[in-house]
């Protein structure tokens, strides 16, 4: 059971391809590269956005503007959280006014990270565009968000773990599917697919005065 | 991790002994416990208040030095503002003067989206001779996430974590202790040498009455550098070198190859009595002149937590001279107020939530 949980999605190779795949994409929908620039979201992020633009030199022979961006002081659950992420360095070392920017994060889920990415990026300027460039989408998303790039596209349940691993920040490139140890019941129903299962809504409980 | 504090403990357990710690806040820390942090850097502060510097853990201190470098970024974008603490109240309750403090704090608040709320003595109730217990009690009845204090009695910032429920901090007390003054001077002692352990710093001027002084002491002691301290024998409290300071009688050897040099105020209006002949002689004995900043390092910092009294702990020309940091520790001490504001948000309110 423990065995089957766990996939392999992507090996270095396959992740090569897919971000060659997405450079090239992004290419197609920028000819004109000038306006263009690439914002990494910490921590994953920001690699990704670097080897996007490494692609896109090698492709055009121009290196675009490269920026990282830390959503952590932009969360909607500051303080929801016991210990709290290590707060990391923002860097947009271009005005971003005009420009067209391409977001890049690994996974993809409720939407809630990219949210904040837009409030933190909206800060520094008002861009042309925004698009947004993922490695995996997972689904399950709770705000009216989508990517523009998606690298691969997986099903998986809400339950599940998709961990990515960067050469830069974990030694290898992988990206795999964990299933979060379930109490109880077995959820063994298999992949839900894309679509996030809507929850009943509960009316909240009466408090009794 | 755990391997740090192993080797922090022996050396703070000495210096309890040699000066009993004042906080003991065991209303207040009844069941607010945090949950053991996660293996790997530290991520958040032990304590849900900041009451002193006096058993921060060294890793601690660098966490909001790290957080400080963040927020100090944020100074420098179109919009100066995120909204981390979007909601959340702070009050500023300023018990005695103070221009800088409560201005560093209030835009350290605005720029992390808190709503403020200011106290001061001409608009509070504490002039109609109501306890600090009374406002205390009644501060908290409009539960604010966080009370910031300035006061004139040492520990009042422990009393008000007794009896709050909301986060405090120490916007100094008394002679005892103000701690985001001496994480801001570490702030900017790191950003201009890079590091602090192994720094030899001097601190010059009245050290009976500087909770400046009580502050950085235990900062930078914890931090690895090397405090030497001087001042008129009148102004020398007993026990210093217990604290782990050299104290030194005359400012020349004081001075003598240190890294930092920090002059502390001549504070006039808490002196009983006269510590001293007359300002002029303060100034000839112990005030800080270019000929005695030469004796310091070639790159050695002056710094002043202010407000300075020109010409009698710090001559102009050293005040605004190259080697001055003056004006950078006040700009660097909004980004480490926020970096505290932050960090304490960050576990209180996910207490007060539950």
């Amino acid at each position: 059971m423990k065995g089957a949980s766990r996939a392999a999605v992507m090996d270095a190779a396959a992740m090569d391809r897919v971000l060659a795949r997405l450079a090239h994409e992004i290419l197609e929908h920028h000819p004109d590269l000038g306006a263009l620039a690439l914002v990494g979201i910490r921590t994953r992020g920001v690699p990704l956005a670097e080897r996007l633009r490494a692609v896109i030199a090698a492709q055009d022979g121009r290196k675009v503007p490269l920026g990282s961006l830390d959503i952590t002081l932009y969360r909607d659950d500051v303080g929801a959280i016991g210990a709290q992420a290590l707060l990391r360095e923002t860097r947009i070392p271009f005005p971003i006014d005009g420009r067209r920017i391409v977001l890049v994060d690994d996974v993809l889920y409720t939407g809630r990270t990219i949210r904040a990415a837009l409030d933190g990026l909206i800060d520094f300027g008002r861009p042309k565009s925004i698009e947004l460039a993922v490695l995996i989408d997972r689904g399950h998303r709770e705000l009216p968000i989508h990517a523009d790039y998606v690298g691969k596209a997986i099903p998986t349940r809400e339950e599940d773990e998709v961990k990515v691993r960067l050469r830069e920040c974990d030694g290898e490139d992988s990206v795999r599917i964990e299933a979060r140890e379930v109490k109880g019941e077995s959820k063994a129903a298999g992949p839900r697919g894309l679509a996030r299962p809507r929850r009943a809504v509960r009316s909240p409980s009466r408090r009794r005065l | 991790m755990e391997v740090v504090d192993e080797v922090a403990r022996p050396a703070r357990s000495k210096r309890r002994t040699a000066a009993p710690r004042v906080v003991a806040v065991p209303g207040a820390a009844a069941g607010v416990a945090r949950p053991e942090p996660p293996p790997g850097p530290r991520t958040a502060l032990k304590d849900r208040h900041l009451l002193g510097i006096q058993g921060l853990e060294a890793d601690e201190i660098t966490l909001v030095l790290d957080t400080a470098r963040v927020m100090a970024e944020i100074a420098t974008r179109p919009v100066r503002k995120v909204p981390t603490l979007r909601a959340k109240t702070v009050v500023n309750f300023f018990m005695e003067p103070s221009t800088r403090t409560r201005s560093s704090f209030e835009i350290a608040e605005k720029r992390l989206s808190a709503d403020t709320l200011n106290f001061s003595p001409s608009t509070s109730s504490v002039t109609k001779g109501e306890s600090l217990l009374d406002t205390a009690r009644n501060l908290e009845a409009m539960s604010p996430d966080m009370i910031v204090i300035r006061h004139k009695a040492s520990g009042a910032p422990h009393f008000l974590a007794r009896h709050c429920r909301s986060a405090i901090i120490n916007a100094g007390d008394g002679w005892h202790e103000h701690p985001t003054q001496a994480l801001l001077d570490a702030y900017t002692i790191r950003e201009r040498k890079g590091r602090l352990k192994g720094l030899s710093v001097a601190i010059v001027g009245d050290l009976m009455h500087s909770r400046v002084l009580r502050s950085n002491l235990f900062c930078l002691k914890t931090m690895g550098a090397t405090v030497r301290l001087c001042g008129p024998p009148t102004l020398v409290p007993r026990g210093l070198d217990a604290l782990g300071a050299e104290v030194h009688l005359k400012v020349e050897s004081a001075i003598e190859g240190a890294d930092v040099v920090m002059m502390l105020r001549v504070q006039r209006e808490r002196q009983k009595g006269s510590a001293f002949p007359s300002a002029r002689e303060y100034f000839n004995l112990f005030g800080m002149t270019r000929e005695r900043v030469r004796l310091a390092k070639k790159d050695a910092i002056i710094m002043h937590p202010g407000p300075m009294n020109r010409g009698v702990e710090i001559d102009s020309a050293v005040a605004d001279g190259p080697a001055s940091v003056i004006l950078e520790q006040v700009t660097n001490g909004v980004a480490v107020r926020m970096a505290v504001l932050y960090l304490l948000a960050g576990g209180s309110l996910g207490e007060l939530a539950s």
